[in-house]
């Protein structure tokens, strides 16, 4: 049994790779740049190189995933010659990275005109002070130009060339503006996705971690809420439909489930607003969000949302319990069951529960994927303050760093519910757990 | 006094269908005594698994029993309430089934699964229940009875399973215990060991059990009385040595005739194949059901369906003319008697067609090992075959024997390419075929042919037969393109079907028409070596013997050389001119035919012939049992791999110690007749033969 | 044994002939009530999709109308369709259903009818065209691994399992948000997603069908991988792949439609059916919610017509064997 629990593990950790391979590549690699994505047509192939640049996407696929998944602050230490950190300062609600002084001090460096370079220190008060670094710190490197890696004040390691008259624009509220004495080469600095931090958002240019945690529970919420209430419902119909092959109930279920189950979220979800808010004026058709606890105050707000979410989940989660219950009640075992003379509820509650609700539960956990499908539209639809509808306004954005921090967060909630349902299965049978 | 447990008088059993109510049973009658087995046989289609469920009311949502009344210990069970039959099941009626893994809940403890018999019909503590498990499976010779209560039922083997049913349905000690082919899913040592059960439960339990198979053999050896069932009725019952000797149907005769008799072969005896096929119930004749595959049908027989008739106080038919058919004076009609060889040439010229030495075929076992996931385990090899060698001689028939996992179905699929080998030589007219197929020449792949086991999927359900026939024919190139169809024809000629078979889906055939086209498939490219893999084993037996002697016929007209793969040792003496006994991967013993049927015997072929069922119940046959299971290939026994449940390890001095060390030598009794065994040959030679029976003073 | 009747005759056929096969499959799908039913869900749009307007009958059109393009529209006369999608009746927007405008106007004042007609066109022609280029790709995908199983298996199935671990939607969107929302890009998103599923099946029915005896027998008669993945093993798969291509024809309109509705459908003027569900869902607390109403409609009877067909044609086969 241990050995299947790790073998699945290991399956898991494998997937885990290739999706995050499959997401970097779709978003990153695809045909389709990302500076025009994210800016606007209307840029030159100056912007657009320093664009790139700066945000490290000139360099090679591989780079940007290792960067991408375990960060570049390790990397940027060693061409710094210092540890670099990164910190949150309270009062301007901002991070920013530095490099670290023996001493425990943290410093910055630009270079107003490529040839002086000034160090801009942190005070323990959170205020900075700029001084002009004396003496030679500039190094030769192998084409004899005369360089200096440092942390620039943009959360990049940035390397500067003596004498060096390099352009950068960035794009600011007003305009684009250009900058003289800019680095020849940046290094994004990030901690990476495996180390809780998957970069910065292109849209607010804040850590994308930092939003995502919060969406994050909000999902779970409302799915947690969806999926304990309909799975006991769900699973007990359908054994019952199972129960009552060909009878008229069953037919009844079965058709609703399928019904319930091929009407797209967002159109019943359109139908239960139009009927219970619109009409009736039961509940509130919209989830209007005005504090972080709003929809724990509120739970009535929540009451469509999850309801449009069971319908599709009730409809698959039963025709699949009660296809399992007709597949077992058809077996020989039953078949002995019933000749040794077992009164009915013994049968079904003895002998065949346990075996029909094995396939189901391998099931439902690949239905995770469609529940989260769910979750987008839903949250989509009632404005709820969740993951789904955070990487739909990410991917309207085009805010790549966010869509894959994002995707994979879903992904991994996925993929580790299916874990859950492995020990389920491995307890309903023997099979697995005795070999 | 009337001893009857269960009397079934004119049962009709129907099913409701679209096409309307068809009856699956009609008009059977007949009693079982206490302490008495009935057998009931036939062949599928026939209606006897109808029987009995219909005898539990257990027919599903559309079978009901639409006639007559079944009357079990004075009371009649037909129209009894759901609650009723619930209490009788599993109570005084308890059954066996034929697959006893799929009978067995797979996710509760064996334990769990037999005392509820006992809880649920009596009043009894589940501690005290589950010491009378424990002693039912003692009774039932299960090793370690407490602890197989604790497993599951995958974790012991399949003989031990269908003891466990067994035991399971002998806890209330029934009256009536019903056996749907108890033994069909299991290997034929198993087989006879369950059988020797079946015996002891009567006489140690008095009960009356009725045993339903299709093998004739199995009936024999355990039954008291025969009724044999054909197309839904019950045709004829007797006492079983009458039905053996003195059969009075002629169904009952044709289905003795066409059985080969365990040691007759192709020379000296003939296996007469019943005409036709079992009407499908929609589609009945108007009179007596089998007239149209009967030999001594009169006009009669064509306007009237005969009764069930007493002949005398214990032997019933339903024949109008039993008094005048006797089996003795049959003829054979001229379109079934086959091509029987007489001359025999003694100084043919003995020509090896294909060789293999020391041949070794090993699969790699998927282990489930954490490291090999990754491709670091330790790899596990499950050894086939291994280490075999054999000749096949030009124009003769090799046959293969050995019970399910023994390597035989790997051993022709290395010689065809299906498989590589691992180690050793395979030659084929001097052509080197250790390689797959794909690697071979396209002569040599056409010189090489097999006919398959399964009629259900040897062929293609998309394409017709004709399409099915003619791919050989345009892959070897054998004919010129506008000739194609000619030559499927004749090949349809050739396996005894018309030439309107061509446009024929394979689901518009029966079980042996596909065996024959699939025989036609594999002569397409006119082979010199035609390798088949159980091809009868599938088929009822009446089929089975048409299917044989058609194979028979197509070796003396093309001069064919085949190899011969079954479990049934009856078919393959029939059939072969040389056997090889396998045993976990390796031959125990091979030789001409009639050496391996006589001592010197391996001793395993010896268990091996004492088990088979012989159709015969005057027929004396000695007792070996084999213990235990058939160890994993993955890792066979060292030395012999037979010792460790071989019967004659005491002739060898200190038990046969010498048998777990060393491998044994090959012990050469002549004419090639050689044995894998550490027994010397003279100890060999001093066992008696394994069958007494009027079997051995052949007419030939 | 048997005689032959009427021998030396060339072709006596009194084998199935097609039409004898076409009336088989008929009344396996007409016996079933439910599929029967789903059918006509189906069968209402396919006609407003070809009868919408006279496009249909003029070739050199056909991709124009489908995309949405206006001057091909001046050049056409609606006939089921009644007006053009992108006509704007001034004066007329927001309007309930009437005489006039069947279902209502939008808040550019179209109507609401002849933009669900055409817009069916859009729906009905992608969601079979991406089924069936993921039926390519992952039929032939699940074939060879299925077939040739070892490491290729192990390789390909990995690859999708990676695939088939995210929640398809978020396939959708990222692929939509890297490639920009267009006709072509959801198609190949559709084909990203379902190609996967497409490949398990069809490699779980290979691994059974070439454990059967005529694969055997093929490969006896040394026939090449193609060969026998092709014609041997591919065509006896095809009852259960057909089913699972319908049902996912169904899944197609409703990504389709999903994605029109999260606003990453076809770009407008076209009148794809989620982007009116979109557009018209902030005008359901106005008051109107016709729009939203009627797309959703049209969507759920397309998915659920074609999810009652496969389920109805699927227990018909089982009974059938």
């Amino acid at each position: 049994m241990a050995k299947f629990l790790i073998r699945r593990v290991i399956f898991l950790v494998i997937t885990l790779f290739l999706v995050s391979i499959a997401i970097f590549a779709i978003s990153e690699l695809a045909p389709g740049n990302i500076a025009i994505n994210t800016l606007g047509n209307t840029i030159t192939p100056e912007q657009e190189v320093s664009f790139n640049a700066q945000n490290g996407l000139d360099q090679s696929a591989f780079t940007r995933y290792i960067r991408w998944m375990i960060g570049s602050d390790w990397q940027a230490a060693q061409l710094v010659g210092r540890p670099v950190t990164r910190i949150y300062d309270e009062e301007n609600d901002r991070y920013s990275w530095w490099a670290v002084e023996e001493d425990g001090s943290l410093f910055q460096n630009y270079t107003p005109d490529g040839e002086t370079l000034i160090r801009v220190e942190r005070q323990p008060d959170g205020s900075t002070k700029e001084i002009i670094v004396s003496g030679d710190v500039w190094r030769p490197n192998e084409d004899g130009l005369l360089i200096y890696w440092g942390v620039d004040q943009n959360s990049h390691a940035a390397m500067w060339v003596k004498g060096d008259d390099q352009q950068a624009w960035t794009l600011t509220k007003a305009a684009w503006t250009s900058q003289a004495g800019a680095p020849r080469q940046y290094i994004p600095l990030q901690r990476g996705l495996l180390r809780g931090d998957p970069g910065i958002s292109f849209k607010d240019r804040r850590p994308v971690a930092e939003v995502l945690g919060r969406r994050l529970l909000n999902t779970l919420f409302l799915g947690g809420v969806a999926f304990v209430i309909v799975m006991p419902i769900a699973l007990v119909l359908g054994l019952v439909a199972g129960l009552n092959e060909g009878k008229l109930l069953d037919r009844v279920f079965s058709i609703g489930s399928l019904v319930a189950t091929a009407t797209p979220e967002f159109a019943s979800g359109i139908f239960l607003i139009l009927i219970f808010a619109a009409w009736l004026k039961w509940f509130p058709g919209a989830v209007v969000v005005t504090n972080d606890r709003a929809i724990f105050e509120n739970p009535q707000m929540l009451i469509l949302p999850v309801l449009t979410l069971s319908l599709i989940e009730l409809g698959y989660v039963l025709r699949i319990t009660r296809a399992s219950m007709v597949e077992v009640l058809k077996t020989n075992y039953i078949r002995t069951a019933i000749l040794k003379g077992l009164p009915q509820r013994q049968i079904i509650f003895k002998h065949a529960m346990r075996n029909a609700l094995m396939a189901p539960i391998t099931i439902i956990t690949l239905h995770i994927n469609w529940l989260i499908g769910g979750i987008v539209i839903v949250e989509v639809l009632f404005g709820f303050p969740g993951m789904g509808r955070y990487i739909l306004e990410a991917a309207l954005f085009k805010d790549v760093f966010a869509i894959e921090a994002a995707a994979m967060v879903l992904v991994v909630v996925a993929v580790s519910s299916q874990l859950i349902a492995d020990l389920i299965y491995v307890y309903l049978n023997p099979r697995i757990r005795y070999t | 006094m009337d001893r009857a447990v269960i009397k079934i008088q004119n049962v009709g059993i129907s099913y409701e269908t679209r096409y309307g109510d068809v009856l699956a049973v009609k008009d059977v009658s007949f009693d079982i005594h206490r302490g008495e087995t009935v057998g009931v046989v036939g062949e599928s289609g026939c209606g006897k698994s109808t029987l009995a469920y219909g005898m539990v009311n257990y027919l599903g949502r559309n079978g009901k029993i639409s006639k007559g009344d079944i009357i079990f210990q004075g009371q009649s069970l037909v129209g009894r309430s759901a609650e009723e039959l619930r209490q009788l099941r599993g109570n005084q009626i308890s059954m066996v089934y034929q697959d006893p893994m799929t009978s067995l809940n797979p996710v509760l403890r064996i334990g769990e699964q037999m005392s509820e018999v006992l809880t649920v019909h009596r009043d009894i503590e589940e501690t005290e229940a589950r010491r009378r498990c424990a002693d039912m499976l003692a009774k039932v010779n299960m090793p370690d009875p407490v602890k197989v209560l604790e497993r599951y039922p995958h974790q012991i083997s399949g003989g031990q399973q269908q003891r466990v049913v067994i035991a399971m349905a002998m806890l209330n000690n029934p009256a009536l215990l019903i056996m749907d082919e108890p033994t069909t899913a299991l290997d034929v040592t198993v087989e006879a060991t369950a059988l020797d059960l079946v015996n002891q439960l009567r006489r140690d339990f008095d009960t009356a059990i009725l045993l339903i198979s299709h093998n004739m053999g199995v009936i024999a050896r355990v039954s008291d009385r025969v009724g044999v069932m054909y197309a839904g009725e019950l045709v004829e019952m007797a006492a079983v040595e009458e039905i053996f000797a003195n059969p009075r149907h002629p169904y009952t005769q044709g289905l003795i005739r066409c059985l080969p008799k365990l040691g007759r072969s192709k020379q000296g005896s003939v296996l007469y194949p019943i005409r036709g096929r079992v009407p499908s119930p929609a589609n009945l004749p108007p009179g007596c059901l089998y007239e149209p595959r009967c030999d001594y049908a009169r006009d009669a027989c064509r306007q009237e369906r005969p009764e069930l008739r007493y002949l005398n106080k214990d032997h019933t038919t339903r024949c109008f003319f039993s008094e005048e058919i006797n089996p003795a004076e049959w003829t054979p009609p001229p379109d079934l008697a086959p091509i029987v060889d007489e001359a025999e040439d003694a100084d043919e010229v003995v020509d090896t067609i294909l060789t293999a030495t020391h041949l070794q075929t090993y699969y790699r076992h998927p282990s489930s090992s954490l490291l090999s996931i990754i491709g670091l385990g330790k790899k596990e090899y499950v050894k086939a075959v291994d280490d075999i060698s054999f000749d096949v001689v030009k124009g003769k028939t090799l046959g293969v024997v050995g019970e399910s996992g023994c390597g035989k179905s790997t051993l022709i699929k290395t010689i065809i390419g299906l498989e590589a080998k691992t180690g050793g030589d395979a030659e084929f007219m001097g052509f080197d075929i250790g390689n797959k197929v794909k690697k071979r020449d396209l002569n040599l792949i056409r010189e090489l042919q097999m006919v398959f086991q399964n009629p259900d999927s040897t062929m293609n359900p998309t394409y017709t037969v004709g399409k099915q026939i003619e791919r050989p024919l345009r892959r070897f190139k054998i004919v010129p393109k506008d000739q194609i169809r000619g030559e499927v024809v004749r090949l349809l000629q050739a396996v005894k079907l018309d030439e309107y078979y061509y446009d024929r889906l394979p689901r518009q055939l029966s079980g042996g028409e596909k065996q024959r086209i699939g025989i036609a498939r594999a002569l397409a490219g006119r082979p010199d070596l035609v390798l088949c893999d159980e091809p009868v084993s599938a088929l009822d037996v009446s089929v089975q013997a048409a299917v044989v002697n058609l194979l028979l016929e197509i070796q003396k007209n093309f001069g064919t050389t085949m190899m011969f793969i079954a479990h049934d040792l009856s078919v393959v003496r029939f059939i072969s001119d040389y056997i090889a006994v396998m045993y976990l991967g390796q031959i125990a013993e091979i030789g001409a035919a009639e050496a391996i049927y006589q001592p010197p015997y391996h001793p395993y072929t010896e268990a091996l012939l004492s088990a088979v069922p012989i159709p015969d119940p005057t027929a004396e046959q000695k007792r070996i049992r084999l213990e235990g299971n058939v160890p994993s290939p993955l890792n066979p026994p060292s030395g012999c791999r037979f010792h460790t449940r071989c019967p004659r390890r005491e002739l060898l001095p200190d038990g046969g110690q010498i048998c777990e060390m060393e491998i044994p030598p090959w012990r050469d009794a002549g004419n090639g007749h050689r044995i894998f065994c550490h027994v010397p040959l003279e100890e060999l030679e001093k066992i008696e033969p394994v069958i007494h029976a009027p079997v051995s003073t052949e007419e030939a | 044994m048997t005689v032959a009747e009427g021998t030396a005759g060339p072709k006596i056929s009194s084998g199935p002939s097609r039409w004898d096969k076409t009336k088989e499959s008929l009344q396996i799908f007409t016996s079933s009530r439910v599929a029967v039913f789903g059918f006509v869900l189906v069968f209402f749009w396919v006609v407003v999709a070809i009868f919408a307007d006279d496009c249909t009958f003029r070739p050199n059109l056909w991709i124009s109308c489908v995309t949405g393009d206006r001057a091909a529209y001046d050049q056409t006369t609606p006939w089921l369709g009644r007006y053009s999608p992108l006509e704007q009746f001034r004066g007329d927007n927001l309007q309930g259903p009437s005489a006039k405008h069947w279902l209502g106007t939008d808040r550019q004042g179209r109507d609401l009818w002849a933009r669900l007609a055409y817009g069916s066109r859009i729906i009905l022609l992608l969601s079979p065209t991406s089924v069936f280029i993921a039926l390519l790709t992952g039929g032939t995908l699940g074939v060879v691994a299925g077939y040739y199983g070892g490491l290729i298996d192990e390789i390909t199935m990995r690859a999708l399992d990676g695939l088939m671990a995210f929640p398809q939607i978020l396939l959708y969107l990222v692929i939509i948000a890297a490639l920009g929302p267009s006709i072509t890009n959801i198609i190949i998103a559709i084909v990203i997603a379902g190609a996967p599923g497409i490949a398990r099946l069809v490699r779980s029915l290979t691994l059974d069908i070439k454990t059967r005896d005529f694969v055997a027998a093929a490969e006896t008669r040394g026939e090449s991988g193609w060969y026998i993945m092709f014609v041997e093993i591919l065509p006896n798969a095809r009852g259960p792949i057909i089913i699972d291509a319908m049902l996912r024809v169904g899944y197609a309109i409703f990504a389709i439609g999903t994605l029109g509705f999260l606003g990453l459908g076809i770009p407008p003027p076209s009148p794809d059916w989620g982007s009116i569900v979109n557009q018209g869902r902030s005008f359901i607390q106005a008051g109107h919610p016709w729009d939203a109403l009627w797309a959703s409609l049209a969507i759920a009877m397309l998915v659920v017509g074609l999810n009652l067909m496969a389920d109805g044609l699927n227990e018909e086969l089982q009974r059938y064997r």
